[in-house]
């Protein structure tokens, strides 16, 4: 179809109108057809019964009369026809304004939807009936609003956070910078400011780096390298790695790494969520203490452990610690000895989440104050016909 | 390094701060360098000039690093090239390897790494494996994995071996933290956590090599990396 008219309304008149058209003519057409045969039926009964007396069958006088029924034939379908324009005028009319009615909230979600942009997400459309198709269009529209609002508003927290923790270092590698320049110094104390300079960068990088992993797990651009792998060997890697930190603390990693544990996952991004847990296990608790990495199989599930005896977590920071940016300053200071420059921007946990829940997993936390923390990874087992 | 053997190198990168730090810094170590600044300057130079080496920025005004390198293979040059780029998605890695470059390094990188992986592709060829390495009265043997310092022996874990042993080979030059991560702890990604386990293993092993020794070997040169070298205490 080469012509579109605009409006549903027209659209609907137009096709109303040529509907009872078609109709009138079926139905004409069925009078005519109908008239026509009982008049000429008529016409031969007469004729039969003249043939009794008259012997000629189709004499002048049947002629004649065929030609006036013909004729009142003719004046007939005239009539008719005449009523078919008038009635397919009248249909559209009516189509229109029935269209026009039932549209009409159509037109009220178009106004109040163009209203709300990006800036103004708290609005919602109005619902005229919750109970009908509009009502239904118009509910969905809300939620959909609703959960716009929700990413819309994640995401500027995210930003502004971000950018505050981008503007420390850059704040620090200013400072850095002009104060150095502002009196002589010798190469050695030049050569010292540089070196504080390059490792406030490197954290930049670092945070830059995670920044991007957090913003391509979102939106789900980075495909994960999934693999067959053993969960209690991915953990074991990362106890490997990460004993020298513990032995210089002089804390004591009880491993308890159950038989192999058969999961699907991209293992390099696996391994940064249980190093990352046994990395804040380490630098959490106090020298001296215990911290156990343990795995086992629970029903159709893995699960990997990393249990410690730090000052644990309140149960009302127990939620937020996985979100971007939230370190609980309160109960778990930073401590300058492991943290160094290039310590972690609270982004750590809500990598590992992302990570572990893009694997269709989850990461728990079991904590009191004072009773130590246990962070939990679960993730689905592997079908053993995979 | 005598001048007629230093390597010529053409850097094609269109922002100016970086080429002549970029400039400075392989002078420095010893290469001959050429600027350009745009693709078509830099496919010009590369196809009159004879380089050891190119390093090739990806995104370039007028003509792209990608096209330069494609174009420079069409003609049959056989030059290393090294690609630097702010994008490092896995495609962008693979179009950049499949276009006939050689290496490939993330933007912003340490400096040392660069240098490392230039000289990595203008030798390729490793060190002799198995022969033993030594600087000033340190010797590592490969062939029973055990070192000595002044002919005390060093009780070193197969990390602080392996860690000791890439610093040799890489004596007098910086090391940073991105290429022990990569080389010596075998991992692709770069945590925090690792480069803390970096930071202690490196602080045993200089206890394990630098102590009570006259002259030191194993220095951090903050922000930056390490380097083993020979330099008074």
């Amino acid at each position: 179809m080469s012509w579109r008219p605009k409006s549903v309304r027209v659209r609907l008149a137009l096709a109303y109108s040529a509907t009872f058209g078609v109709l009138l003519l079926l139905h004409d057409m069925a009078v005519y057809g109908w008239v026509r045969h009982e008049a000429f039926e008529a016409l031969e009964e007469q004729g039969a019964r003249d043939a009794a007396s008259v012997p000629i069958v189709r004499g002048p006088a049947y002629d004649t009369q065929s030609a006036s029924v013909e004729q009142e034939l003719g004046e007939l379908v005239m009539a008719l026809l005449l009523v078919i324009a008038p009635g397919m005028l009248l249909a559209g009319a009516a189509g229109y304004l029935l269209a026009k009615r039932a549209l009409a909230p159509v037109d009220r979600l178009t106004t109040h939807a163009a209203r709300i942009t990006a800036d103004r997400l708290d609005e919602r459309v109005p619902v005229a009936n919750p109970d009908d198709e509009l009502g239904r269009l118009a509910t969905t529209m809300n939620a959909m609003i609703a959960r716009l609002d929700a990413s819309f508003a994640a995401l500027r927290r995210f930003t502004a956070d971000a950018s505050h923790e981008l503007r420390t270092p850059l704040t620090a590698l200013r400072a850095i910078g002009e104060v150095s320049l502002r009196e002589r110094r010798d190469p050695e104390a030049l050569r010292e400011a540089m070196g504080s300079m390059l490792e406030e960068l490197d954290g930049l990088t670092h945070l830059v780096e995670s920044l991007l992993t957090l913003a391509r797990s979102d939106d789900g651009s980075h495909p994960l390298e999934i693999d067959d792998a053993d969960l209690s060997e991915l953990a074991r890697r990362v106890v490997d790695q990460l004993a020298t930190l513990a032995d210089e603390k002089r804390q004591r990693l009880i491993i308890d790494l159950d038989a192999p544990l058969p999961v699907r996952v991209d293992r390099s991004l696996v391994r940064r969520a249980i190093a990352n847990l046994l990395d804040n296990a380490i630098r959490y608790s106090p020298p001296g203490t215990a911290i156990t990495v343990r795995s086992r199989p629970i029903a159709t599930r893995c699960v990997v452990e990393v249990m410690d005896q730090g000052p644990g977590i309140a149960p009302d920071d127990q939620a937020s610690i996985f979100e971007r940016f939230r370190r609980l300053d309160s109960s778990r200071t930073r401590d300058p000895a492991v943290d160094g420059a290039s310590g972690g921007a609270g982004l750590g946990l809500a990598l590992a989440r992302a990570t572990i829940e893009a694997h269709g997993g989850a990461i728990e936390v079991d904590s009191a104050v004072g009773a130590g923390a246990t962070f939990r990874i679960v993730l689905p087992n592997r079908p053993p016909t995979s | 390094m005598p001048s007629s053997e230093r390597p010529r190198i053409l850097v094609i990168e269109d922002q100016l701060k970086l080429a002549h730090a970029l400039e400075e810094g392989l002078r420095g170590e010893g290469f001959d360098v050429s600027l350009a600044s745009s693709g078509t300057d830099g496919y010009f130079l590369a196809t009159t000039e004879p380089f050891a080496l190119l390093v090739l920025d990806w995104m370039l005004p007028g003509r792209d690093g990608v096209e330069v390198l494609k174009a420079l293979r069409r003609a049959g040059h056989e030059v290393p090239v090294l690609i630097l780029t702010a994008r490092d998605d896995v495609d962008d890695r693979i179009t950049g390897l499949d276009a006939g470059a050689d290496d490939y390094l993330v933007k912003p990188f340490a400096f040392a790494e660069l240098v490392a992986r230039l000289r990595a592709l203008l030798r390729r060829t490793r060190p002799d494996a198995a022969a033993p390495r030594r600087c000033a009265d340190l010797i590592l043997d490969p062939r029973d994995r055990r070192g000595t310092r002044g002919g005390r022996p060093l009780e070193l874990t197969q990390r602080e071996y392996e860690l000791l042993d890439f610093l040799l080979i890489h004596q007098g030059q910086l090391v940073s933290r991105e290429m022990l991560a990569r080389e010596v702890w075998q991992e692709t990604g770069r945590a925090t956590s690792l480069d803390n386990v970096i930071d202690v293993t490196m602080a045993r092993l200089r206890r394990k090599v630098d102590l009570d020794a006259t002259t030191r070997l194993l220095h951090t040169v903050r922000g930056v990396g390490f380097i083993l070298r020979e330099e008074p205490a």
